[in-house]
Order: C-alpha cells, then structure tokens, then sequence
C-alpha cells in the first residue's frame, strides 16, 4: 500500500490529481480486463471439455456461443437472492465478498509485461501467499454460516486443503526465491531472463512440480476438488448460495485459476521475457511484445487445468491430505536443501 | 478498494432489479429434496484441528525461511548450515507427527 | 495535499482496526466475534504497512488470518455445546472489571515507552532504516540474532510434540 502512495506522492503535488487518474485507470483497466478474462475462462473450459468429449458445448448464444459468458453473468445478475430461513445472516451476507476481493486484489502485484504493475511491492510473491489464504477465510465462513451439512462440511474440507497445500506452495517457492534473491515479481522475471536457462523451470523442476500440483489443491480443482464434490456434497461450501453472490464465488475461483497460472509464468516460465538461447536461435521472435508471450504461457496453463479435468478422476480425502503431507512438503524442502547446495556450490562456498 | 467498489456496486444493484419471492420451503436448507435431518453444525473429528495446528508450527517455520532466501547471496555457507540445522530440528517433529499418525485419516 | 491523502487512508486503516475490537468484546455470538477480529488482523497488517514494515505486514495477514484465526475458527466448530452458540461469548462483570484493569496497564505502558523513547516517524525519514526490509531482517537473523534463531525452531518442535501429545489424549 506504501508502494502505491509513493508512487503517487514522487511526482509532487501539482501532478498529484494526475497520478491518481493514471493510476485509478489502470486498476479499472486491469480489473476489467481479468475479469473479460475469467469470464471467457468459462467459455473455453466448457468448450474445451466439450470438445475432449466429443461435444460441442455453448453454441446457441451468438457466433459459436461467443456471447454465453453475458448470457450467464446477465442470467446470474437478476437471479433471486436466496438466503437460507437460519443462515447466520451477516457472515452469509460478506464471506462471498471477502472470497472475491481476496482473489481481486492479488492482480495489483501481478506484471503482466514490464514495468506494467499497479503496485510492486518489494514482496510481491509473499503478499500472493497471503491474499490466498484470505480466500480460506471467505470459505469457511460461508461454509459455518448457511447452515447447511452440505455447506459445513465442504467449507470444512476446503479450510484444511487449502491451508495444507499452502505450505507446500509457499516452500515450492523458496528455491525460486533463492535464484533469484529477491520476493519482487519483476525481479524474478529479470533474474530468470539474466539466467542461462532462461527459465527456472528447468533448474527448479522438482518446486515446479510441487508448485502445480498444489495450484491445483488451492484452487481447488479436479483432480482436488473434494470441498465441492458434487457427487457427494451437492457444491460444498456454496451450496446456499445463489445469484449474484454464487457469481462472486464463481469469479473468485476463476480468477484464483488465472493468479496460480500468472504465478507459474511469472515464477517458473520466464514471464514476459523468453529465454535468450531462443531469441538468439531465431532473432525475430525478440520483437514480439512481452504480453504476448506472459498471455500464451498464462493460457497454456489454463489449458492444463482443463486437460487434467476432463482427463483425471477424484481423490479420496484421505489420499489427498497423504499427498499434501508427506509427498509434497518432504519434495519441497528437499528441492530447497538441493538448490541450496548448488547454489554454494556454484559460489565455489564448497 | 475498487475491486470493494465492484462486488458491492454489483450486489446492491442487484438487489434492486432482482426478484424476490421467498417462501418457506426456497428458505429451507438444501438436502436432495429431502425435509433436513438433524443438526447441521456437528462436531466433526479433532483431525481437522491437528491439521491447522501443523499448519500454523509448519508456516512460521516457512515464513522464517523467506528472509533466508532472499540473503543466501550475501551470507552463503554459514548461513547455510545455520539453516540446514533449523530444518532438521522441524523435520524431527515432522517425522514425530508421522509417526504419530497424525497424517492418516481413518 | 499528498499528506492529506496519506492520513484519510490512515484513518481509515484505524477505523478498520478498532471498530471490529468492539463487536469482538460485545458480540454474543462468539463466531461474529472471531469474524471481527479478522479485520482486526488486516487492520493491524494494513498499520505495519504505514510503519514501512512490509515483510511484517504480509507475515501478519499469512500466520495470523491465514493460520492462528483458522485455527481458532476450528477450535469453536470443535467445541461441544454447538446448538446454543448465540449466547456462547456472555459477559460478566467480574471479568470485565477484570480486563478493563490489564488493558489500562497495557496502555499505560505504551503511552511510556512512547514517551521515553521519541521514535522517529514516519521510519523512511530517519536515515538509518532499510528499504527493503526483508533483507535487513534476514541478515540480522543470520548473524545477530542467531541463537534466538535456533532456539525458536527448538520452541516450534516442542509445539509441535506438543499439540500432538495433547490432541491424541483427547482423542481417547
């Protein structure tokens, strides 16, 4: 928050009504462009799934269902607001919100291609891992509060998931912070450009793979997504809710979908930049903006995400929480010592 | 803040033009058509709890080796060995909860 | 003008922080108040953050809403008479005499140590302190402060055994 008054407060006091301005519209800008995002997300999810199916999927609502994103957020927007007769009301009333604004606000540390970030913060990655663990709050409280077994207990379920695979992300991260010596996405992305790999992908394959699968445990996604089960829980923890408070947690899932993939590309694949030994391979590809490159990798993953959800079936809770236990955070610390050891190493420490 | 400004611009507005017919069966906790049985707040297993309670031993231990990272540059192997030291003693209690079955859901 | 705009948002930081402490005391029902003391946390993370202490601010939202306040949140769902939780956060008077003596001591103490010590504010003026604080952080732990260092692994282990021995007595 600092960092965004400086950059206000630096211009003086005569460009002051200025800076805001500037800075406000490009927090509408990146709002709203995530948000047209996560919408279409929708959109491609049910229509990649269909077609992995051998479906067709939305199709009726415009060109190829285009237009099916509005239709859906217009449907939802002027959905009746049902609140269960005993349903703890306040809580009822803002967990969804604050589940929302948890995942909204990750956006203003994301870089989505050089010096283009609303706030960058001196340590970006860790304020990443916090605002993840505000959406653990929205869910369980909304869980408690409808008064549903449902409800309970998928609010239950997705608390402790959530904040299991947590520490596994957030020690899968360390070697990452490691090479690069500092918690500033902007920073990581240029120590991975100034890196011979290019990426820290290839060093770091073992936090990547700890990074993934618990992207897919927080986001609470197939092949993890025991807290909405709805073979066995109906939706989970927002079984109650309906309309536009539906929509809210619906959005916040998607866009902690397209966080985790920013995440991966800002922390594992380079970013906005591409690694050197390509561009100098094939000089041309240097002249494509960054955005374009950040948007394809945060895409493929996105991609993934669909892939593995029309390919894997459900764990059991129990294999879950096993695999969060004592496969993920034992690989975790062992990818730290071993970078550790390297990094030594290479500073000829050994 | 405006991300606030959105989500409750969006619900008030909605709450306007949205309509509102309630009636006692709609307002009646969801159970496959079923009338609800018993209470929905039950006690569930003491699990859950050990679980936060590792969470929160495992993340302090976390956040300690942020700062670690980010300095390993300018110390190198001292720190390095400090740290190695402060790992092995979390993962002794690490093994213990093994041990002690408190990953094991039954 | 700038200032003016720092201290509105400061105010409003405040006004975040002490406002929950209210319904957090007065609420009857003891889940509104863990819920208020959620914008507690943030409040307080959103004053480290005025403070210039950045890392501190993100360490407080990650282990103090993220952890300590989920846990606390499980260990009321946990607790037994669950039916009649409206009523489970009733005050009394002895108590509230009671607390109202520690939290004026605490304050005194604070007005105190306030005024003996005249700290410099806002912390980025005075010289001396770091612009990325993390980094300070971690080399005095590293060096300085190395066997608080350790010893604060030796406390989070007996935590550990701790919890455990006493979880799996109850389970039994």
């Amino acid at each position: 928050m600092n960092t965004i008054l400086e950059t206000i407060i630096a211009p003086g006091s005569i460009d002051f009504a200025l800076a805001i301005g500037i800075i406000l519209v490009k927090i509408a800008v990146v709002i709203a462009i995530a948000l047209l995002h996560v919408a279409y997300a929708t959109y491609f999810e049910r229509k990649v799934i269909a077609h992995m199916q051998v479906r067709l999927g939305p199709r009726e609502v415009g060109p190829y269902g285009l237009f099916q994103p509005f239709a859906d957020g217009i449907k939802l927007f002027f959905k009746e607001d049902i609140i269960p007769a005993k349903a703890d009301k306040p809580l009822f009333y803002l967990s969804p919100v604050i589940f929302f604004i948890a995942a909204l606000t990750s956006l203003a540390v994301l870089p989505f291609f050089d010096g283009f970030v609303i706030a960058d913060l001196n340590i970006g990655l860790l304020f990443l891992l916090a605002m993840s663990s505000l959406g653990a709050y929205g869910i369980i409280l909304s869980g408690w509060s409808s008064n549903s077994k449902f409800s309970f207990l998928g609010g239950l379920r997705a608390a402790s998931q959530v904040i299991s695979y947590e520490i596994a992300m957030g020690l899968s991260l360390v070697g990452v912070m490691i090479m690069a010596g500092s918690l500033n996405l902007s920073d990581i992305v240029r120590a991975q450009h100034a890196y011979p790999t290019g990426v820290f992908v290839i060093p770091q394959f073992l936090g990547f793979f700890v990074f993934v699968v618990a992207a897919f445990a927080e986001t609470n996604r197939l092949p993890f997504d025991l807290p909405e089960a709805e073979s066995e829980l109906v939706a989970g923890y927002f079984t109650e809710y309906s309309g536009f408070r539906f929509a809210l947690f619906f959005l916040g899932e998607y866009t902690g979908m397209l966080i985790m993939s920013s995440l991966l590309a800002l922390c594992f694949l380079g970013g906005w930049t591409i690694p050197r030994f390509i561009t100098d391979f094939i000089p041309f590809l240097s002249a494509v903006p960054g955005i374009v490159w950040f948007l394809m990798k945060v895409y493929a993953f996105m991609f993934f995400y669909y892939w593995v959800r029309a390919t894997l079936p459900r764990y059991r809770y129990d294999q879950l929480m096993a695999i969060g236990w004592k496969l993920l955070i034992p690989l975790a610390l062992i990818n730290i010592l071993i970078t550790g050891l390297v990094k030594a190493w290479i500073k000829g420490l050994l | 803040m405006i991300a606030t400004a959105f989500a409750l611009g969006a619900l008030v507005v909605g709450s306007i033009f949205r309509l509102k017919r309630p009636y006692a069966e709609k307002l009646m906790p969801y159970e496959s058509g079923n009338p609800p049985v018993g209470e929905p707040r039950q006690r569930f297993s003491v699990k859950f709890y050990i679980i936060a309670m590792l969470f929160v031993v495992f993340d302090v231990e976390a956040v300690f080796l942020y700062p670690w990272a980010i300095v390993f540059d300018k110390i190198g192997l001292y720190a390095f060995i400090e740290m190695v030291i402060f790992i092995v003693i979390l993962f002794v209690g690490y093994i213990y909860a093994w041990k002690k079955e408190a990953f094991v859901w039954d | 003008m700038n200032i003016e705009l720092k201290e509105i948002v400061f105010l409003c930081v405040a006004i975040m922080t002490i406002l929950p402490c209210f319904i957090v005391a007065f609420s009857r029902n003891i889940l509104h108040s863990a819920f208020a003391l959620f914008f507690t946390f943030l409040g307080t993370a959103g004053l480290y953050f005025f403070l210039d202490a950045d890392f501190l601010a993100v360490v407080q939202v990650i282990i103090y809403i993220g952890g300590v306040l989920v846990l606390l949140l499980f260990a009321i769902l946990l607790t037994r008479n669950i039916e009649d939780i409206k009523t489970t956060n009733s005050l009394s008077i002895k108590h509230s005499v009671l607390a109202g003596i520690v939290s004026l001591i605490i304050i005194g103490g604070l007005l105190y140590s306030y005024i003996s010590n005249r700290w410099v504010f806002p912390l980025r003026e005075n010289p001396d302190y770091p612009y990325f604080t993390i980094k300070e952080l971690g080399d005095l732990l590293l060096t300085k402060y190395l066997l608080p260092f350790e010893v604060v692994s030796i406390l989070l282990l007996a935590v550990l055994i701790g919890s455990l021995v006493i979880a799996n007595r109850s389970v039994r």
